[in-house]
């Protein structure tokens, strides 16, 4: 990456992120046990007078009489306790504390940033290439991991449970519309079959100590289960399409732009590419050159089998919608409203005269600068004559630079 | 105690800080509760949003689908804040937690201004970094004639802004700051000895060639472009660096610019060696090098003659970069920055390079 990202990263993206990172660390799940719900609506806010005197409403007559010091310690157990005792939700004690920690971590991230100042060019100088936020970050690590540890030793395995929990309920609603292929009633029942599963690979998330490893021969005796039980759930036709869909060569046509797949073609070349990946798991895991030629003869053998399932033209299609040039293409005429039949013209067009340069290398140099110097020409013209100027010059600047090396390539071929 | 939460808590977030207020509840208290709350409606304001199925064939709609997860994540971001705002107050910057780590790296380098101020630049910039993040993200990363204004009017407004909070040598440091944070461009600097002052010097010269504030999403290969006029600024500025190190250091300079040296700097420092190994280092491998490629000209030797004489080369090249690097670095430089001495070896079948 390069240490221009870098920057932004730690000035922009970094600030979000770390806010998003901040924030899953905040309490707030729907599903978190025994909370009281806000109202699902930005509305959450009345515009009622807050006028109310304590004396004229018992219940605020009560909280005035009850003052937060009686909760409040020095001692982070004990206020931890105290608000428990109340019946303050979990998520709410843990910002409470959170927020007290970074209070006593403060005065020490201070004294850090002082002496970073101080002197920053120096350091700077002396540290040569290495970005000086990566020094900074460095020493401000060891404090961030001592309030961390802190407060997990407040509340123990409560924040992994928290996050476990989001990321289940996460996942419900992204299975609801995933299965939704499959007749209501055995969704649901699937749905709930996979909920049961990741609660159990949550225990054994939540078992783990912090930065040790997962046990993964649990995970594994999980993970096997909850396969024998999608089998026994399914009907063979229906876990078919299931371990198809979930397949990564499922998404076999997902890069290729100005091609969609029908149903049949989806499914047809899906199916080949798993059957392929069965057998290339099967050949050895090294990297003679026996391994590669078969390899490379089933690969080919593969293309041609796809190739042969879509036909010839749709075939092409699809090889067009994953090429570079042509996405790239793609891309700028799409970015000036134009149909993807203008990116397709523009895209032959640079075919054409590729191939024509193709052909004229093997002539006598100065023949060949010639052909080459009126290909491109003819190459230009041809295209200011397709587009207009303004989406010709987007052409250019994003995706016009092999116009220029058409007639490069004399030099290059030249003995 | 009699009292108990449900007395405090409230499905309206402006009665539950009255709540707390009236309790006696610290302000800083309030704030994290706030925050707590308000991300917990958010957070199901998150699940609400499903996105459309699409089967595995349907390309475009997925594509769509995508497409719409983050501008759908920046509209709920901008009503967070609004909430948050109208709850904590107008001034509740964008940024609401000032302790975490993405906070406290930005602060490395806004940390040179007052407290109050470094938050607002943050704040700032981040804004901005996200504008014209968005910008690009909307534009396929393809910018229009369109596009390029509304850069220049989003740059001209967050430097209005970064003018009116910092005066101009606040300014110039956030500016030579951003640079060095990048990468000075056009030059390195591995084994150059300089002092703070140099550096930062150096740092405002090349705002010349690519200035980092000026647009900090564009994208590495657009920066690295070349035109000729970029290639003028930076031969300019190259200029301007060999001036500003002067005669002394020129060779140091020179040296640092060849990726063999930088590579060869980059494991002395890995291994705590001085940069003098370094130097001895670099020029035993050019001597080497330049020792393989006479070899291998060498027309008056037969193919076996070439080969036993490049073995007696590797034997010696071995041995002498074993003495200057010592046996613990010499193992780890031969497991991991040989390769170059290995490329000098022939293959049995080599012939002459005489020609080429």
């Amino acid at each position: 990456m390069n240490r221009s990202r870098i920057l932004w990263l730690s000035l922009g993206v970094n600030v979000v992120l770390g806010v998003l990172a901040f924030r899953a660390l905040q309490p707030g799940s729907a599903s978190a046990p025994a909370h009281r719900e806000i109202p699902n609506q930005a509305g959450a806010v009345s515009n009622a007078p807050l006028s109310d005197a304590p004396s004229a409403n018992p219940a605020l007559a009560q909280l005035a009489l009850f003052h937060w010091s009686r909760l409040a310690s020095d001692n982070l157990k004990t206020y931890r306790d105290n608000l428990r005792g109340v019946g303050c939700p979990e998520p709410i004690v843990y910002a409470i504390l959170a927020d007290e920690i970074q209070k006593l971590f403060a005065e020490r991230r201070q004294a850090l940033v002082v002496s970073y100042q101080n002197e920053y060019w120096e350091k700077a100088a002396r540290e040569g290439d290495r970005p000086m936020t990566e020094l900074f970050t460095e020493s401000y690590k060891a404090l961030t991991e001592e309030a961390e540890k802190m407060l997990e030793e407040l509340m123990g395995d409560w924040l992994k449970r928290f996050k476990g929990e989001q990321r289940i309920e996460q996942r419900k609603r992204e299975w609801r519309v995933r299965y939704s292929w499959l007749p209501t009633e055995k969704r649901d029942r699937l749905i709930a079959m996979e909920e049961a599963f990741w609660r159990r690979r949550l225990e054994v998330e939540v078992s783990t100590p912090t930065g040790a490893d997962l046990d993964e021969a649990s995970l594994k005796v999980i993970d096997d289960e909850m396969e024998r039980m999608h089998r026994q759930l399914l009907t063979a036709e229906e876990y078919d399409e299931f371990t198809l869909r979930r397949s990564t060569e499922a998404r076999w046509a997902d890069q290729a732009f100005a091609f969609e797949p029908t149903e049949t073609e989806w499914r047809a070349v899906a199916r080949l590419r798993n059957d392929f990946e069965k057998v290339r798991k099967e050949l050895p895991q090294d990297e003679s050159e026996e391994t590669k030629a078969t390899l490379e003869k089933m690969e080919q053998e593969l293309e041609g089998t796809i190739a042969g399932t879509l036909g010839s033209d749709r075939y092409a299609e699809f090889k067009r919608g994953v090429d570079s040039a042509f996405i790239e293409t793609f891309r700028v005429m799409k970015r000036h409203g134009l149909p993807q039949e203008v990116a397709i013209q523009v895209f032959n067009i640079r075919q054409e005269a590729q191939m024509h340069a193709e052909e004229v290398q093997k002539l006598a140099p100065e023949e060949r600068e010639t052909l080459l110097r009126a290909i491109r020409q003819e190459t230009e013209n041809t295209l200011a004559n397709t587009l207009s100027p303004r989406v010709l010059a987007t052409y250019m600047e994003y995706a016009g630079g092999w116009i220029k090396g058409l007639d490069e390539k004399t030099s290059e071929a030249d003995p | 105690m009699s009292f108990h939460w449900r007395s405090v808590e409230t499905n309206d977030l402006r009665r539950y800080i009255s709540n707390l207020q009236l309790m006696g509840c610290p302000d800083r208290t309030i704030r994290a509760i706030v925050l707590a709350e308000v991300e917990k409606l958010f957070w199901a304001k998150t699940l609400e949003h499903v996105r459309p199925y699409a089967d595995p064939w349907q390309n475009e709609l997925r594509r769509l689908g995508r497409k719409a997860q983050p501008q759908r994540a920046r509209a709920l971001s901008a009503e967070k804040l609004a909430l948050l705002r109208e709850l904590l107050g107008p001034e509740t910057p964008d940024v609401v937690n000032e302790d975490m780590m993405g906070i406290f790296e930005a602060t490395g380098i806004v940390g040179y201004l007052p407290e109050k101020k470094s938050k607002q630049i943050i704040s700032l910039i981040d804004r901005y970094a996200q504008e014209t993040q968005e910008l690009r993200d909307d534009a396929d990363n393809i910018l229009l004639d369109e596009d390029r204004d509304r850069m220049a009017e989003m740059e001209k407004g967050f430097k209005d802004k970064l003018f009116s909070l910092l005066d101009p040598a606040e300014f110039e440091e956030l500016a030579c700051r951003a640079q060095l944070e990048a990468g000075p461009p056009g030059v390195h600097l591995d084994g150059v000895e300089m002092t703070g002052a140099e550096l930062r010097q150096l740092c405002q010269l090349s705002r010349s060639v690519t200035d980092v504030l000026r647009d900090p999403w564009e994208p590495w290969e657009d920066r690295m472009r070349e035109s000729p006029e970029k290639e003028q600024r930076g031969k300019e500025f190259q200029g301007k660096v060999a001036a500003l190190l002067g005669e002394g250091r020129r060779t140091d300079l020179e040296r640092a610019q060849d990726p063999k040296f930088r590579e060869t700097y980059s494991f002395t420092r890995d291994h705590d060696l001085p940069k003098a190994k370094a130097v001895s280092l670099f020029e035993a491998r050019l001597a080497i090098e330049e020792q393989a490629k006479e070899l291998k000209a060498d027309r008056s030797l037969s193919s076996d003659e070439r080969e036993t004489a490049l073995l007696v080369l590797n034997d010696a090249a071995v041995q002498r970069l074993s003495t200057l690097l010592g046996p613990e670095a010499a193992k780890s430089y031969f497991e991991n920055r040989s390769d170059w001495l290995e490329q000098l070896m022939p293959k049995k079948t080599e012939t002459p390079e005489a020609g080429r």
